[in-house]
C-alpha cells in the first residue's frame, strides 16, 4: 500500500513529471505519427469502396477517431476534476488546462470531417439531431473549461471552477453516446460496441482501428507535452527550473 | 489495379475525402508543434532570466 501512495505522490509532483515525461513525449509523438500514416494508407488505398457510401466513406478514418478521442478526452478531465476536488492535486489541474484546448481541436475536427462527410452522403453538411448538437455542446464545454479558467483571476478558485464544469459537463457524454440509439437521428448508429460483433466489414475494421490507436498514442504525447508546458508556466520561479536553465547554460 | 488519377478522385468525393484528410494534418501538425515551441520559448524566457539575476 506504502508504494501506491508514494507513486501517487510522487506522480502529483511537477518536478517528478517534468523530469519524467520528456522520452515519453518523444516516443508517443513517433508511435502516433506511424499509427497514423500506417492506418491513413490502409484506409485511404487498400480498404475497399463502400457498397453504398462509394469512397466517401474513406472519411469515417478521420471522423471517428477524432470523435471518440474528443469524447475520451473531456471524459479524463472530468476524472482529473475529480481527482482535483477531492484530493487537490495540482497535476490534476494541470491536466485540464493542457487537454481542454487539444479536445476543443479534436472536436472541431470530428464536426468539420462530419459536415464534410455529411454533404455527399446526407446531401446536407448539418442537421440540429441529437447527435450533431450534443457534439457542439461538447464544443462549447470545452471552450467553457478555458474560458472560465482566463476569468477567473485567483488560480485556485479558477482550477476549482474548472474542476467543477468539467464534472458536471461529463453528463454530456453518455448523451453523445447514446444519441443515436434515444433518439431519432440521421447519424448512423455505432458499427463497434463491446457487446455484438462489428458491423463493418473487416477490411475497412482494421485501418479504422489502427488509426483510432495512433490518434491515441498522438494524443496522448501532445497532452503530455502541453502538461510540460503548464509546469513550466507555473514552476518557472522555483529553484527546480533554475536548475534545469542552469544546466542548459553549462 | 487503378491508375492515380482514378484513385485520386476518390469516385467524385475527392473534394471531401481530401479536404477531410488535409484538414486533419494541419489540425495535428499545429497541434504536435505547439507544445514543443511554447516549452522551448520559456527555457529560453527562464534562461535569459537566470542570466540576468546572474548578472546584477
Amino acid at each position: 500500500m506504502g508504494s501506491i501512495k508514494d507513486v501517487f505522490h510522487r506522480m502529483g509532483s511537477p518536478r517528478f513529471f517534468y523530469n519524467g515525461s520528456s522520452l515519453w513525449v518523444r516516443g508517443l509523438y513517433i508511435g502516433g505519427t506511424l499509427g497514423l500514416i500506417i492506418g491513413s494508407f490502409w484506409g485511404l488505398v487498400l480498404a475497399p469502396p463502400d457498397k453504398y457510401q462509394g469512397d466517401s466513406f474513406r472519411i469515417m478514418y478521420i471522423h471517428v477517431p477524432s470523435a471518440h478521442l474528443a469524447e475520451m478526452v473531456y471524459f479524463a478531465c472530468a476524472m482529473a476534476g475529480f481527482v482535483y476536488v477531492v484530493w487537490r492535486m495540482k497535476m490534476a489541474d494541470v491536466f485540464i488546462a493542457a487537454a481542454a484546448p487539444v479536445g476543443a481541436i479534436l472536436t472541431l475536427l470530428s464536426l468539420a470531417s462530419g459536415i464534410l462527410w455529411g454533404m455527399p452522403t446526407w446531401g446536407t453538411g448539418w442537421v440540429w439531431d441529437m447527435r450533431t448538437t450534443s457534439v457542439l455542446v461538447l464544443l462549447f464545454l470545452f471552450f467553457g473549461l478555458i474560458a472560465l479558467r482566463q476569468a477567473i483571476p485567483r488560480p485556485d478558485r479558477a482550477a476549482y471552477s474548472v474542476a467543477i464544469l468539467a464534472l458536471v459537463g461529463v453528463v454530456n457524454i453518455p448523451i453523445i453516446k447514446y444519441s443515436v440509439e434515444w433518439f431519432t437521428t440521421l447519424h448512423q448508429p455505432a458499427s463497434i460496441t463491446f457487446a455484438n460483433e462489428p458491423t463493418i466489414e473487416t477490411s475497412m475494421l482494421w485501418p479504422l482501428l489502427v488509426n483510432t490507436i495512433g490518434l491515441y498514442i498522438f494524443i496522448a504525447g501532445v497532452i503530455l507535452a502541453a502538461m510540460r508546458v503548464e509546469v513550466l508556466k507555473r514552476e518557472q520561479a522555483t529553484e527546480w527550473v533554475r536548475d534545469i536553465t542552469r544546466s542548459m547554460q553549462r | 489495379m487503378i491508375d492515380f488519377y482514378t484513385w485520386a478522385a476518390m469516385g467524385g468525393h475527392g473534394l471531401y475525402v481530401w479536404s477531410v484528410y488535409g484538414i486533419s494534418i494541419v489540425a495535428l501538425v499545429v497541434l504536435g508543434a505547439w507544445p514543443l515551441r511554447a516549452e522551448k520559448k520559456l527555457l529560453v524566457r527562464a534562461t535569459e532570466r537566470t542570466d540576468l539575476e546572474g548578472g546584477s
